[in-house]
């Protein structure tokens, strides 16, 4: 058994900018991440041990590891911060909804005047659909320790990624979870994190703005400094 | 014994007389009750739209794996009790019911852009949500704002103008005479406001039953406007043979129920009479006719029994005519939809590849 990291972080590829970040600051950090594939599909149970991982046996491997490595059953429980992207995966969740062509009609958007519409109660019901694992998931999280989740960066010209994103934010909320999102402090005026802190693929955050979105929820008073 | 003189109905087969075509044949016997006007290619693509009873009409060419144009499918991946949930996939673009030729006459002419959604009478309840007042019951709460709703009706104007372009055939259902309308804007609703949605005001929304000639004026006036935007267009009416729930016509409901089917009745016959593109399918006879003796309602005498409508269904699919050969290709929707799952596919690798990089140390 070795001593106890600061940080535990739990998710999808987005998950990584934030276990670099935590490196690059020197915060200890132990890390439980698999697709956002496997996230969508449910790849995961709550088990007498906690979370488990199904399916996946990289990333069933990498759990128990970490049980062998802090000496406890439930990693989970074990009072450590833990830090998630778990329940997004906007691109498992995103793409299927707009294959007939729909578009969520936002009330800051221009009208939309192409393809088809779909209602945000009728989105929200969706989301809720795919995503009620994960929610519970959270919750029960929430319950054992302090559990930050960390919104992904928002993506460019990718029609109903904002809406689904704030319809998951005002869900998460709504069940009392603690959120961060790095668009809050990080973005600029366009909503947008800067060119410098996003990856080659558009996609994910650096290292660096993983860093930074760690001392961020610090200095909020999220994260215990 | 006094012999026959000629006359036309010495000729005249055995479906032409009362005992042969039906007495003798007993209801499970009635034959060539309807034989398509039309020869349409086998790959023939119909949509469907109208009173409750069209569901069942989509329903039966969904089963028998027609080609049934779905123009506004609920989003993808959509689990299905959430698509019933929102009104998807019941009619060929999500209209709700269309009870009246009025109201096919407005969804005519959003289509065509001769009208927008914001000409659409539009209700906020007490909770601040929106509720459009040509489909009322579309959203099981409402919209969460007038830009909402209107995007939404656009959304579904857009999609009843596919289902004109793209069909080969229009199967519509005509439902009712009785509606409400806004006296002051001439809107014409679905339900009377007050009844669900809406409210009720008196001196502005009044009882209207709609006249023969009026429905034959909307009627021909919706079709026009479908045929300008496609003059293939082939239009399949029915008339639905459930009564009506309640009337507002100061007449006992079913003295009411007769009239309103029998105005409907009499419009959709002139209609296939006069237009060599319109035809009239039987529904309304085959389960409301004395044959029936009334066997397919339900205990209610409402409410149509599901071997009613098998046999609604057997006589429509024994009369069509797909004998032309099939004119289309692929729609190319699932190479879309192809596409997206490679754009998935490879953002998954994408991710993926990041995760192997967290083993890179250099």
């Amino acid at each position: 058994m070795s001593a106890k990291p600061d940080l535990l972080i739990l998710g999808d590829s987005h998950a990584i900018a934030l276990k670099q970040g935590a490196d690059l600051l020197g915060l200890p950090a132990e890390e439980l991440q698999f697709s956002g594939a496997g996230w969508h599909d449910q790849r995961f149970a709550l088990g007498e041990n906690g979370l488990e991982v199904r399916g996946i046996p990289r990333a069933a491997g990498q759990l128990r590891a970490l049980r062998e490595k802090l000496g406890v059953a439930d990693v989970f429980a074990s009072g450590i911060p833990v830090l998630t992207t778990v329940g997004f995966h906007l691109g498992r969740l995103v793409p299927p909804f707009g294959w007939n062509g729909h578009q969520v009609q936002e009330e800051d958007a221009a009208g939309i005047t192409e393809g088809l519409t779909a209602s945000r109660a009728f989105a929200k019901e969706y989301v809720q659909h795919y995503r009620r694992r994960h929610f519970r998931l959270l919750r029960r999280l929430a319950r054992l320790t302090t559990l930050i989740v960390v919104v992904p960066p928002r993506v460019h010209d990718r029609p109903n990624y904002d809406s689904f994103q704030h319809i998951i934010v005002e869900d998460l909320r709504g069940v009392g979870l603690t959120v961060y999102d790095p668009a809050e402090d990080l973005a600029g005026e366009d909503g947008f994190l800067p060119d410098n802190l996003m990856a080659e693929d558009g996609i994910h955050a650096t290292a660096e703005c993983g860093a930074m979105m760690i001392a961020a929820m610090r200095e909020q008073g999220l994260l215990a400094a | 014994m006094v012999e026959k003189s000629d006359n036309p109905y010495r000729h005249l087969p055995a479906k032409a007389f009362w005992r042969t075509g039906v007495a003798e044949a007993g209801l499970f016997g009635l034959s060539q009750l309807w034989s398509s006007a039309w020869t349409l290619p086998a790959d023939a693509q119909f949509v469907t739209f109208g009173s409750c009873f069209a569901q069942h009409i989509s329903r039966a060419l969904i089963s028998r794996k027609m080609n049934w144009l779905n123009a506004e499918p609920a989003p993808g991946r959509t689990p299905p009790e959430l698509a019933q949930k929102y009104n998807y996939g019941v009619f060929s673009a999500r209209t709700g019911n269309i009870y009246t030729a009025a109201q096919l006459l407005i969804w005519a002419r959003l289509a065509s852009g001769a009208a927008g959604a914001g000409s659409v009478e539009y209700w906020t309840d007490g909770a601040g949500l929106v509720h459009d007042m040509l489909r009322p019951k579309i959203e099981p709460q409402g919209f969460v704002s007038r830009k909402e709703a209107e995007a939404s009706v656009a959304s579904t104007a857009r999609a009843f103008a596919r289902c004109i372009t793209e069909a080969d055939v229009l199967v519509f259902t005509l439902g009712l005479t009785e509606g409400w309308i806004n006296t002051a804007t001439g809107q014409s609703y679905s339900i009377c406001p007050g009844t669900g949605v809406g409210t009720f005001e008196e001196g502005v929304h009044a009882f209207h039953n709609y006249t023969y000639p009026e429905i034959l004026r909307d009627l021909e006036a919706a079709l026009q406007i479908m045929w300008q935007m496609n003059p293939d267009l082939h239009v399949l009416l029915t008339v639905s043979p459930v009564p009506l729930v309640a009337t507002a016509s100061g007449d006992h409901v079913l003295v009411a129920t007769q009239y309103s089917k029998s105005v409907l009745r009499a419009v959709a016959g002139d209609m296939a009479n006069s237009h060599a593109q319109v035809d009239y399918f039987p529904s309304y006879e085959i389960i409301a006719a004395p044959s029936s003796r009334g066997t397919f309602f339900e205990p209610n005498m409402r409410a149509i029994a599901h071997d009613g409508v098998d046999l609604v269904m057997r006589h429509f699919f024994a009369g069509l005519d797909l004998s032309a050969p099939a004119r289309r290709a692929g729609t190319g929707g699932d190479a879309g939809r192809a596409a997206v799952e490679a754009q998935m596919q490879a953002e998954e690798l994408v991710c993926e590849e990041m995760l192997l990089e967290t083993f890179n140390e250099r």
